[in-house]
């Protein structure tokens, strides 16, 4: 597959009320993750890309495609919302039929396409079942099967591990990083284990602007030098929590191992350690102010 | 297609479909009967009591009657009205008592104390309604023209807040009737047979009672199914597919419509078999029923479900069930006056007679207008839900919710 996704000095707004600013990326084939805090705007730029909002100036280009030639991008995305919902009296079959014809599959591959993304979310077996009974994986699972049914070159899912189970949660990002093989694939979520172990590269939005856009390992490589552990009393918990932003801790009793990010003084007892996503992400935060 | 016939799919397990076509079956059925009534074709004999009743346009009878009842009610200064189809009983003031007594005293040549005296008279049994009657409506014949006396009883209407028969739209009707003679009953019997060919003249009566009941059902299944979309919050995964919100709206709409109006063609296939059975194929036209459902019934669901699709859409609510109960309401209620008929510009016509075949005849042109007017109403609707559906999609306009952060 060639192509990317490019967005140029992209603004959004809903209504009077601007939500995106100034955005530019470049995304090519791959995972690609999109991190942010709950509000910072993911919602609203995956909605944008999938032809669900309109731009307010700015240019965005999927695979060449201008995002104005909407029928074009429509029949070249696949979307997974964050609040993914069926006909509840609707089957597994009979979902992936419907939305497969609105997305103007070919009648003779309808059958053949429903059957292969069934078994690709290993929701064969449960193909009869109706959309209401379905549990919170398997309707996660069931929503990938109706994004990627027309084979769409990208694949966008908005916050798709969110109330998953830890097993479920794997699962599916294996899956989604199965399907990155061979198709742009943007995952949006405020969960930083799921950029850390599917995606290379990643964005980080905070009050819809850009504040990242990289690498993972550049990233976490922002919170090398200031990554310590330290042990300290319970009763001191609170001190250090007010002082440092603290990105782990270990309940060991009457101490606790706490893992933190300091940018001024060393103290005593603070050992260096390595970074990991979080603390880069943390890092990253707190070097614009978003987190004390 | 292949979309639409996955809608009609659909429709078909949903209850509603099936909860409303018990209602238009069981309405039907109820009002038009297991069975064609054969009498209705037997051929008029000499000297029977009565031929049924017609509809005349002469004025000299309108008049009569019309001022014959205007008179009673004045003289008891009590006028029975139906705005909105509602029942009311008018009573009016000394003000408007003395205006009634002008206009009566116009109608008839008579003077305002003349008039007055006489419903002094009358309200204390001095003179009887009767001789009042005869002698003013004796002098009212020739006192002025039909035009002026149209406009007067029009004036009589307006002071009675409206909704009397003696308004222009509906004193005709309602003081038009009178017995048919024998030789019109012939004619109108001759018309059923020549020209409705049998069929045509019991196919009106059942598209006359189909059409009340299509013209407010199918309305919640239309909301129903639209509304679907938004409460099963699968609005966004409907937007984001390549097909075109033409084909989408056009596929769900035609669904319904092609149902509905399967069961109404079974429906009056069930009758058509019966008439074919009692008079024989040589005797009638067995695809007149299919005309008349065609031409009849079909604009009225044509307009009933745009104006579902297009109220969902644009309110993303069922508001389109009260738009569609009121507009019924005030159509049916219309159409009261003109029954046996009266076809008007009304959404739901009205021909609950068999036979009455010149009425139809002398209105067959106004009747194709009207249906074609109704048919390109519904285009227009739809055209106009696109474009909110398009711009819904787009997020374009934001309506109660959607794409709400």
């Amino acid at each position: 597959m060639d192509g990317k996704i490019k967005i140029k000095g992209l603004n959004a707004a809903y209504g009077q009320n601007q939500v995106l600013f100034d955005i530019n990326l470049e995304i090519g084939k791959g995972m690609f993750g999109l991190l942010g805090r709950n509000g910072a705007g993911k919602s609203t730029l995956m909605k944008t890309l999938v032809t669900l909002l309109p731009i307010k100036n700015g240019e965005v280009e999927i695979c060449n495609i201008p995002i104005s030639r909407q029928r074009e991008i429509r029949s070249m995305v696949g979307y997974l919302p964050q609040d993914f919902n069926m006909y509840p009296n609707m089957s597994v079959e009979e979902s992936l039929e419907y939305l497969g014809v609105l997305s103007e599959i070919k009648s003779s591959e309808i059958k053949y396409l429903t059957n292969k993304v069934l078994e690709l979310v290993n929701l064969w077996q449960d193909r009869k079942v109706k959309v209401k009974a379905l549990s919170g994986g398997m309707k996660r699972r069931l929503g990938i099967a109706q994004a990627i049914i027309h084979e769409p070159k990208v694949l966008i899912v908005d916050e798709p591990t969110a109330g998953l189970d830890p097993e479920e949660r794997i699962r599916f990002r294996n899956l989604l990083a199965d399907l990155a093989q061979d198709k742009i694939v943007i995952l949006s979520t405020h969960i930083v284990g799921d950029i850390e172990s599917t995606c290379n590269h990643l964005a980080v939005l905070n009050h819809g602007k850009i504040i990242f856009n990289g690498e993972v390992s550049q990233l976490i490589a922002g919170a090398k030098g200031y990554t310590y552990k330290v042990q300290i009393p319970k009763n001191r918990f609170h001190e250090y929590r007010n002082r440092y932003v603290l990105t782990a801790q270990q309940d060991l009793g009457e101490y606790i191992d706490i893992k933190l990010l300091s940018k001024g003084k060393v103290e005593e007892g603070f050992v260096p350690c390595e970074p990991n996503i979080e603390d880069g992400y943390l890092n990253l935060l707190y070097d614009v102010g978003g987190v004390k | 297609m292949r979309l639409m016939l996955l809608e009609m799919k659909r429709i078909l397990k949903n209850p509603l479909f099936w909860i409303s076509i018990a209602l238009i079956f069981v309405f039907i059925y109820s009002q038009f009967g297991s069975g064609i009534d054969i009498s209705d074709m037997d051929k008029p004999l000499p000297n029977q009591e009565n031929y049924g009743i017609t509809q005349t346009n002469n004025m000299s009878i309108i008049r009569e009657k019309a001022i014959a009842q205007l008179l009673q009610e004045y003289s008891f200064n009590s006028y029975t009205t139906y705005p909105y189809g509602f029942y009311r009983q008018v009573e009016l003031n000394d003000k408007k008592n003395l205006q009634m007594a002008k206009i009566i005293s116009a109608i008839s040549g008579t003077s305002i104390e003349e008039i007055q005296e006489k419903q002094k008279k009358q309200q204390s049994s001095l003179m009887n309604g009767e001789q009042i009657q005869h002698i003013i409506i004796a002098k009212a014949q020739d006192s002025i023209s039909a035009q002026e006396f149209l406009d007067l009883m029009d004036k009589a209407d307006e002071l009675l807040g409206g909704g009397s028969f003696y308004s222009k739209k509906l004193i005709a009707s309602q003081f038009g009737k009178r017995s048919k003679t024998y030789e019109e009953a012939i004619e109108d019997y001759e018309l059923m047979i020549n020209k409705d060919r049998v069929s045509g003249a019991y196919a009106r009566l059942f598209c006359d009672y189909a059409g009340i009941i299509i013209g407010i059902i199918p309305i919640f299944l239309a909301v129903a199914i639209w509304f679907k979309d938004q409460r099963s919050k699968c609005q966004d995964l409907l937007f984001t597919r390549k097909t075109s919100s033409l084909k989408f709206i056009i596929s769900r709409y035609l669904a319904m419509l092609i149902l509905f109006s399967i069961f109404l063609i079974v429906m009056g296939s069930y009758y058509n078999i019966q008439i074919i059975k009692e008079f024989g194929l040589s005797k009638i036209n067995p695809f007149y029923f299919y005309g008349y459902i065609l031409i009849w019934l079909i604009p009225i669901l044509a307009v009933l479900l745009s104006i579902g699709t297009f109220t969902t859409i644009a309110t993303n609510s069922p508001s389109g069930i009260l738009v569609m109960m009121t507009w019924w309401f005030l159509d049916v209620m219309n159409g009261l006056p003109g029954i046996k008929g009266g076809y008007g510009n009304s959404l739901i016509l009205r021909h609950n007679i068999v036979g009455n075949t010149q009425i139809y005849l002398n209105n067959r042109a106004f009747i194709f207008i009207n249906r074609g007017a109704y048919i390109l109403f519904a285009i227009v609707i739809l055209v106009i839900s696109m474009s909110i559906y398009n711009l819904k999609r787009e997020g374009k306009v934001f309506v109660r919710g959607i794409h709400k952060k």
